[in-house]
């Protein structure tokens, strides 16, 4: 939001980051600026894309279309105090980047083969990267 | 590197040219004898607006929706990008002005170098505004002050070799052997100075990519462009001593003294597709 030279970031009351179509100019600098990768060029469109937390579906009391469709259950999504007391306060989980850049608004429950060390590394890089 | 970060490769090597040549071009400007370096002042003043032009015509092609770039300048607040695009208009837009002034007016010399002296300074603001907003805190190989050492390189190091082979071939025009002048040497100097700066910033001051909690690192550029980009900064430091101990310039060889830019130019743009290339940012 703050490298966005057209201010075409913003956040929702409800905290959901989301993209003015009208106002982008599609330049890709929030896609270096985004620590999660989580910005991308529509191509057809011209402008930046990126997940909208299914805002209309919430908005309809119903759930995001990730966290309906997971088979595992593992994906929730609610109010972030709710969450850290009900699954704890880890989110410094490599690879996910260092939390003192982003003050995430996450809470992961920790499998317990997880790293926080910069020693971990990835080695199925192929399958994680552009997966 | 993407292939749409071509356009940024020539619009940052462009624009710090045309800065560089601005800050080159004061000396003479600012000399007692400025009514004889009247011309080449001129030539260098439509060349630098001349390439900030161009400049910003890649800068739009690097754009996917250009018609929105008119809220370009709503963030100056917070975003180094908003502030980069506000100095590169400013930029041009007193490049602009200082050539109507030349073309169609008879400069008052006093103003004249005073609006020359104003757009070096913008084109000085404008090559930091294009570095701070590569030094970002997701993208750890750009994440340093490495970064703003060699955007000024670049500025110093072509702006002023273009300037020097200027000089030499409007210095040579009416006379058919000439001494190297006192404002020449000093830009092969500086120049000479900013490619010690280059290579101590390379060694030394680029940010060690090892470090850091990262999972992705970029594979390097091709070996034979590194090589091919060291070379002809050094081959280009040769042809530049040379002529900084020359006894005397001739006319016939004027454009050979266009030599040193033209090897930088090609070593320069080398290392900003490195730089490009070197991209990887934070967590996944």
């Amino acid at each position: 939001m703050k490298s966005c030279p057209n201010k075409a970031i913003y956040k929702t009351d409800e905290g959901i980051v989301l993209i003015d179509e009208k106002k982008c100019m599609g330049c890709q600098y929030c896609e270096w600026a985004c620590p999660y990768d989580a910005l991308t060029l529509d191509n057809e469109k011209g402008v930046m894309t990126k997940c909208t937390l299914c805002y209309d579906y919430l908005a309809e009391g119903k759930e995001p279309a990730c966290v309906a469709a997971c088979p595992m259950r593992v994906l929730e999504v609610g109010d972030l105090d709710e969450l850290k007391r009900k699954y704890g306060n880890h989110d410094n989980i490599f690879p996910l980047p260092p939390v003192h850049h982003t003050k995430p608004s996450i809470v992961i429950k920790k499998h317990p083969s997880a790293g926080e060390s910069k020693e971990w590394k990835i080695i199925n890089k192929e399958e994680v990267k552009n997966a | 590197m993407h292939s749409s970060e071509w356009s940024l490769v020539f619009f940052t090597t462009i624009s710090q040219l045309a800065a560089g040549m601005m800050i080159a071009v004061l000396p003479f400007v600012f000399s007692k004898k400025h009514k004889e370096y009247a011309k080449m002042n001129q030539t260098a003043l439509y060349s630098a607006t001349g390439l900030m032009l161009i400049a910003l015509v890649l800068s739009f092609l690097h754009l996917n929706n250009p018609v929105n770039s008119v809220y370009a300048l709503s963030n100056l607040k917070t975003s180094w990008l908003s502030r980069e695009i506000l100095f590169v208009s400013l930029f041009l837009f007193f490049l602009v002005i200082a050539n109507f002034i030349i073309y169609f007016k008879n400069p008052q010399v006093k103003y004249y170098k005073t609006l020359i002296l104003v757009t070096a300074s913008v084109g000085v603001v404008l090559v930091y505004t294009m570095s701070k907003l590569y030094i970002i805190p997701t993208v750890p190989p750009w994440n340093s002050i490495s970064t703003m050492i060699e955007f000024y390189s670049t500025a110093l190091l072509i702006g002023s070799a273009f300037v020097l082979g200027l000089s030499i071939q409007y210095e040579t025009k009416n006379k058919e052997k000439i001494q190297l002048s006192t404002k020449a040497k000093t830009l092969a100097f500086m120049a000479i100075i900013t490619i010690l700066i280059i290579v101590v910033n390379e060694l030394f001051l680029s940010p060690n990519v090892a470090e850091g909690n990262v999972a992705f690192k970029p594979l390097p550029l091709n070996g034979s462009f590194m090589l091919t980009r060291w070379l002809t900064i050094l081959l280009g430091a040769v042809a530049l001593i040379y002529i900084y101990f020359k006894k005397n310039s001739s006319k016939k060889m004027s454009l050979a003294y266009y030599l040193p830019f033209t090897l930088f130019l090609i070593s320069e743009l080398i290392a900003r597709v490195d730089f490009y290339t070197s991209f990887y940012n934070i967590g996944l």
